[in-house]
C-alpha cells in the first residue's frame, strides 16, 4: 500500500523548513479586506477581457472575423447592386420616347388638342411638338457643314412633323404603356409611331423579378449569414469551454464567464463588418472607374451611388449584434458546469 | 426530516446517492456531518467515490437522493448564482489541478481574486507570496502545461488557498509531490485548518492518514464504511 517509503514525520506546530514562510497564517487571520474593482474600472475590465477572449485564439478569431466580413461584404454588395440596378433601371425608364410622327394633312388645331391631351396624360411627362419646319432645323444642324446640299427642301419639306413624348419612369409597366400606345396608334393626327416595345417590356419585367428577387435572397443571406457566424463562434467557444468549466468551478458567476466572450463578440462583429464594407467600398471604387468610361447603346452610363450613410451604420449594427448574439448563444451550451 | 441546519454544522449529508448515468452507482445512502473547522480525511480504494463526494459538496455534481447542506445551503435545490457565491467561498484543490492552461502560473492563482473582483496589483502581490509560500517564485511566468505534475498540483493548491476560505476541498492533494513536499503542503492546510477553515481531504495514502491522525471517513464501492476519530486511536 505504501509507495513513499518511510513516511516522513508531520509536525503541525512547526512551519515546514525552507516553504511556508508563515504568510498564510498571518493572511488568513488578519481578516484584512482586500480593495475590489468598482465603477468604471469593472467596465475597463471586462473590456480587456474581451479584447483577450479575441487575442487568446488568433487563428479562430481571423477566422471568426473573415466570416463576419466577407459575409457583410456580400450583404452589402447585394443591397448596392440591388440599389445601383433599381437606380440604372428607373434612369433608363426615364429616357424612354416615344415619338409620334404626324400626318402631313392632319389640321393644326387637331395636333395641339393632341399635344394638349399628351401633356395631361399623367403617364406622360413630356409632350414636345416638333414642326416640319424645326425638324428640317434640326437635321441641318445634324449635317453641319454637309448642310448645302439640302438648299431649297424649304418649298417641299419632306420630313414630318412629329411629337416627342416621354413616359413617366414609375409608368413604364407593360400594360398600361401597350394602352398608351394603342391610343396614340389610333389617333386621327398620327401617321405612325417610333418606340421600342420589347425593351418597355422586359424593362417592366426586370424591374419586378428583381425587386422580389432581391428581397427573398436577401433574408435568405440574413438567415445563412446569422447560421455562418454563430457557428464559427461556436467553434471558438469550444475550443475553450475546459477554461469555461474551470471558471466556473473556481467560482466565476454567468456574467463574469459570459460578459467577456459578448464583448469579444462585439468587437469581432465591429471590425468584421467595417472590414467588408471597407473592401466593398474599394471595389466600388474599381467597378465605377470602369463605368464612368463605359456605354450601353451609345449612352454614357450615371455614376453609380455608394449606400448611404445609414445603409452602413445600419450594416455595422447587424454585423455587431450577429457577433455579440452568436457569442452568447454559443455560450449557452457550454455554460453548464 | 428538519433541513435546517445546525450552524456548528459545516456539512451535512443525509441519505445521499450518487448515481452516474447511465446506472453507475458512485455513493450510496451517505450520512455524515462534519462541523466548523474540522480537518477530515476522506479514505477508500482508487473508485470507491472519494472524488464524487466532494463534487457533490461545491454542486460540481448534483445528488441523484438525499440532500446536501454546505454552509446552511442546500446544494440539491441551489439555483446558478448561489451555486457560484459558494464556489467563491470554497477552495477546491482539484485531482486533475483544473488550471487555465492560456494564463501564467501567477494569473492563474490570482483568478481565484479575480472572479470576487480584487484589485489587479493586490491580487498579483497576495498570489505571488502564495506562490512564495508554496516554492513556485521562480516559476510565477510559466505556463501550466510547461510544470511538472507536482508544480501544477501546488499552482491548484495556492489557487485554492488565497481566498482564505471556510471550506477546503483537496483531492488527493499530494498525489504527485515528493516527500518534502507533501509535509509543506500538509503544514499549509494544517495552518488554514488552525485560522479556521474546515478542511477536507480525499486520499488513500493511509500511511499519511495515520501520520497527521485526524477524524478519518472510509469509502468503500461508494459505502461509508467507517467514521474514526483518531484512526490511531
Ligand atoms: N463522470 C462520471 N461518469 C460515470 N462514472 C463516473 C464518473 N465519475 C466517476 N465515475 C465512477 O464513479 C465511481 C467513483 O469515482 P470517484 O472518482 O469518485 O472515485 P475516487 O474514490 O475518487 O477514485 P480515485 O482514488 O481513483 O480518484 C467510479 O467507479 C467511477 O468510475
Ligand atoms: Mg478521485
Amino acid at each position: 500500500m505504501d509507495d513513499l517509503g518511510d513516511p516522513p514525520k508531520i509536525n503541525v506546530r512547526e512551519p515546514s523548513p525552507g516553504i511556508g514562510s508563515g504568510f498564510l497564517g498571518e493572511y488568513w487571520q488578519s481578516q484584512r479586506s482586500l480593495p475590489r474593482i468598482q465603477g468604471p474600472e469593472v467596465g475597463i475590465y471586462y473590456l480587456q477581457q474581451g479584447v483577450r477572449t479575441i487575442t487568446a485564439l488568433p487563428g479562430s478569431s481571423i477566422i471568426s472575423v473573415l466570416t463576419i466580413a466577407v459575409s457583410l461584404f456580400l450583404l452589402a454588395g447585394f443591397l448596392l447592386i440591388l440599389q445601383n440596378v433599381g437606380g440604372l433601371l428607373t434612369e433608363a425608364g426615364s429616357t424612354l420616347f416615344v415619338t409620334a410622327y404626324i400626318q402631313d394633312e392632319a389640321k393644326p388645331t387637331d395636333v395641339s388638342a393632341f399635344v394638349r391631351k399628351l401633356e395631361n396624360s399623367e403617364k406622360v411627362h413630356s409632350a414636345i411638338f416638333v414642326s416640319k419646319e424645326k425638324a428640317l432645323e434640326l437635321f441641318r444642324e445634324d449635317m453641319g457643314t454637309r448642310s448645302g446640299f439640302l438648299e431649297g427642301l424649304e418649298e417641299r419639306n419632306p420630313l414630318p412633323a412629329s411629337v416627342d413624348i416621354t413616359l413617366k419612369p414609375d409608368d413604364v409597366s407593360g400594360s398600361s404603356v401597350e394602352s398608351l400606345l394603342e391610343g396614340l396608334r389610333a389617333h386621327s393626327v398620327v401617321e405612325e409611331l417610333v418606340y421600342g416595345s420589347e425593351w418597355v417590356e422586359r424593362m417592366e419585367g426586370i424591374v419586378k423579378v428583381f425587386r422580389a428577387f432581391g428581397l427573398i435572397s436577401l433574408l435568405v443571406a440574413l438567415g445563412i449569414i446569422m447560421f455562418l457566424i454563430s457557428n464559427t463562434i461556436k467553434l471558438v467557444i469550444y475550443a475553450r469551454r475546459d477554461e469555461i468549466g474551470i471558471m466556473q468551478l473556481v467560482g466565476a458567476s454567468d456574467s463574469f464567464v459570459r460578459i467577456p466572450f459578448i464583448i469579444g463578440g462585439l468587437l469581432q462583429g465591429l471590425v468584421g463588418s467595417l472590414f467588408g464594407i471597407i473592401l466593398l467600398r474599394i471595389g466600388f471604387w474599381l467597378v465605377n472607374l470602369e463605368v464612368r468610361n463605359s456605354t450601353v447603346f451609345g449612352v454614357a452610363l450615371p455614376e453609380l451611388a455608394f449606400l448611404s450613410f445609414w445603409t452602413v451604420f445600419a450594416l455595422t449594427v447587424i454585423g455587431l449584434l450577429v457577433g455579440a448574439f452568436g457569442s452568447f448563444f454559443a455560450l449557452r451550451k457550454f455554460m453548464n458546469v | 426530516m428538519s433541513a435546517q441546519p445546525n450552524s456548528r454544522d459545516m456539512i451535512s449529508l443525509y441519505h445521499v446517492d450518487k448515481v452516474y448515468p447511465p446506472n453507475q452507482m458512485a455513493l450510496r445512502d451517505i450520512d455524515v456531518t462534519i462541523n466548523r473547522g474540522e480537518f477530515v480525511f476522506v479514505a477508500g480504494a482508487s473508485g470507491a467515490g472519494k472524488s464524487t463526494l466532494l463534487k457533490l459538496l461545491f454542486a460540481e455534481e448534483r445528488a441523484s437522493r438525499g440532500q446536501v447542506l454546505v454552509g446552511g445551503r442546500n446544494l440539491v435545490t441551489i439555483s446558478r448564482p448561489q451555486k457560484a457565491a459558494l464556489r467563491r467561498n470554497v477552495g477546491v484543490i482539484f485531482q486533475d489541478y483544473k488550471l487555465l492552461e492560456t494564463r501564467s502560473v501567477l494569473e492563474n492563482v490570482a483568478f481565484a481574486l479575480e472572479v470576487i473582483g480584487v484589485k489587479k496589483r493586490e491580487r498579483f502581490q497576495l498570489a505571488f507570496k502564495m506562490l512564495s509560500a508554496i516554492g513556485l517564485k521562480e516559476r510565477i511566468h510559466a505556463l501550466p502545461p510547461t510544470l511538472s505534475g507536482g508544480e501544477q498540483q501546488r499552482v491548484s493548491i495556492a489557487r485554492a488557498l488565497i481566498n482564505r476560505p471556510q471550506l477546503i476541498l483537496a483531492d488527493e492533494p499530494t498525489g504527485n509531490l515528493d516527500p518534502d513536499m507533501t509535509i509543506a503542503v500538509f503544514n499549509l492546510l494544517l495552518e488554514a485548518n488552525r485560522c479556521g477553515a474546515t478542511v477536507i481531504v480525499a486520499s488513500h495514502n493511509l500511511t499519511l492518514i495515520e501520520e497527521i491522525n485526524k477524524r478519518t471517513l472510509v469509502l468503500d464501492k461508494g459505502r461509508l464504511i467507517g467514521d474514526f476519530e483518531r484512526p490511531k486511536g
